[in-house]
């Protein structure tokens, strides 16, 4: 059991990690690596709940979850790294914050 | 006595919480996606720490590594943003956002450890059903077949997300110069030789993921990989979504999917596998499943690190 509060821990705290990066910084980069940690965080803890039965294998239901929960994952992240390097190649700044924009480029 | 495995699991998760640490908060962002490539495998062993081989697969190849290589590319289209200093939330706030988490983090470690001692899942189901979904490995079991819809609406997502990286990659037009690779001997040559290994290998994962780990996303992570190698040595591939062969690359696996659902429809219900011959239609689906995801991970890529060739097609497929 031990070791599943283990592991549940630290998925928590890289949530938590990533949960402050992802308030604190304003680059559109830095926020999507923040959602990475926090979506790995969460993935830790239902991994450690899966195993949490001592003795049997583990429940293969929420393996089954992570696994599409990881898929997802890297497609939100394509899509949110193809929108920072849109708004990038539109006005000149990664960030969403108007007053660090370069002057803007109007295509 | 602290046994020899919870000393391990201990440094593991010291080591995650650390590189996560210095991941997020490095003043170079460079740094902090090669830390986040580093965490992600470091991940991978937890996963096996924690009897997942499947899991672990998945996230070396996905997770750790093409995630990587979209922030990578990103990055390198970006260019300028790379030494930026980390600026943020003023002073106040700062210290605000981190009681706020902290608060949060400690009411969820108190639910985790109460959620640690109990017990259930849906284990014994899968396992006394086992037979009857066509395949040996419980979790190729629940993704193909007992939670079949999930998958579906999975790589419809997949797809989705390669609409959109592309309808945005359009909307730039021609302001956006792809990237100009300098030609690598090496990597070319290197190209050559892993190529006809890595589709081997995703060929194997899908064929054993029926009764070992692996399976049609490990497949279709490994072909995304060989993908990102070949648009990195520039080869000439264009991989533009408007050419006829590559669209249907792009959607065979959720076609497949979705047509063999509903034809099984004609003898019972949506997906409802006939256990006669359960196991050759799930090998049919997983193999359009593993090209498409194969596919769409490298078109992803391109999207991204924006080596898409805006102007003229040059034909050929990837593979």
């Amino acid at each position: 059991m031990t070791d599943v509060i283990l592991h549940g821990v630290t998925g928590v705290l890289i949530f938590c990690l990533g949960l402050r990066a992802l308030f604190v910084y304003e680059n559109l980069l830095r926020k999507t690596l923040a959602l990475n940690f926090m979506g790995t965080g969460v993935l830790m803890f239902i991994m450690a709940m899966a195993d949490r039965v001592p003795g049997s294998p583990p429940d293969p239901v929420p393996h089954a979850i992570v696994l599409t929960s990881i898929v997802v994952a890297v497609c939100a992240t394509a899509l949110l790294l193809a929108l920072a390097g849109h708004l990038h190649a539109l006005t000149g700044s990664a960030t969403l914050e108007a007053d660090d924009a370069a002057p803007e480029a109007n295509p | 006595m602290i046994e020899l495995p919870s000393v391990f699991d201990g440094l593991l998760s010291l080591s995650l919480v650390l590189l996560a640490w210095f991941a997020l908060h490095s003043k170079d962002l460079f740094l902090g996606i090669v830390l986040f490539v580093m965490f992600g495998i470091l991940v991978a062993v937890a996963w096996l720490r924690l009897h997942a081989p499947d899991i672990a697969l998945t996230e070396v190849a996905l997770g750790a590594g093409l995630t990587g290589a979209l922030f990578l590319g990103t990055l390198g289209r970006t260019e300028v943003v790379r030494r930026d200093r980390g600026q943020g939330l003023p002073g106040g706030r700062h210290l605000l956002t981190t009681v706020l988490v902290s608060g949060l983090g400690i009411v969820l470690c108190v639910i985790t450890a109460r959620l640690a001692a109990g017990g259930g899942g849906m284990g014994d189901l899968v396992r006394v059903r086992l037979e009857e979904s066509g395949v040996e490995n419980p979790v190729t079991a629940v993704i193909l077949n007992f939670r079949g819809y999930d998958t579906l609406f999975e790589i419809g997502v997949l797809f989705l997300a390669l609409l959109g990286a592309h309808a945005l990659h359009q909307a730039a037009g021609a302001s956006t110069e792809s990237l100009r690779l300098p030609r690598d001997s090496m990597l070319v040559i290197f190209v050559h030789i892993m190529t006809p290994v890595l589709i081997l290998t995703a060929a194997y994962l899908v064929w054993v993921g029926d009764h070992r780990p692996g399976g049609a996303f490990q497949a279709g992570a490994i072909l995304g990989g060989a993908g990102v190698i070949i648009l990195l040595a520039g080869v000439p591939v264009s991989l533009r979504v408007d050419h006829f062969r590559l669209r249907l690359v792009g959607v065979l696996g959720f076609a497949v999917f979705l047509v063999t659902g509903t034809c099984l429809m004609v003898n019972g219900r949506f997906l409802e596998y006939p256990v006669a011959h359960v196991k050759w239609l799930l090998l049919v689906v997983e193999l359009a499943c593993a090209l498409s995801i194969g596919f769409i991970l490298s078109s992803l890529f391109a999207a991204c690190a924006s080596l898409l060739h805006p102007s003229g097609e040059r034909g050929g497929r990837r593979d």
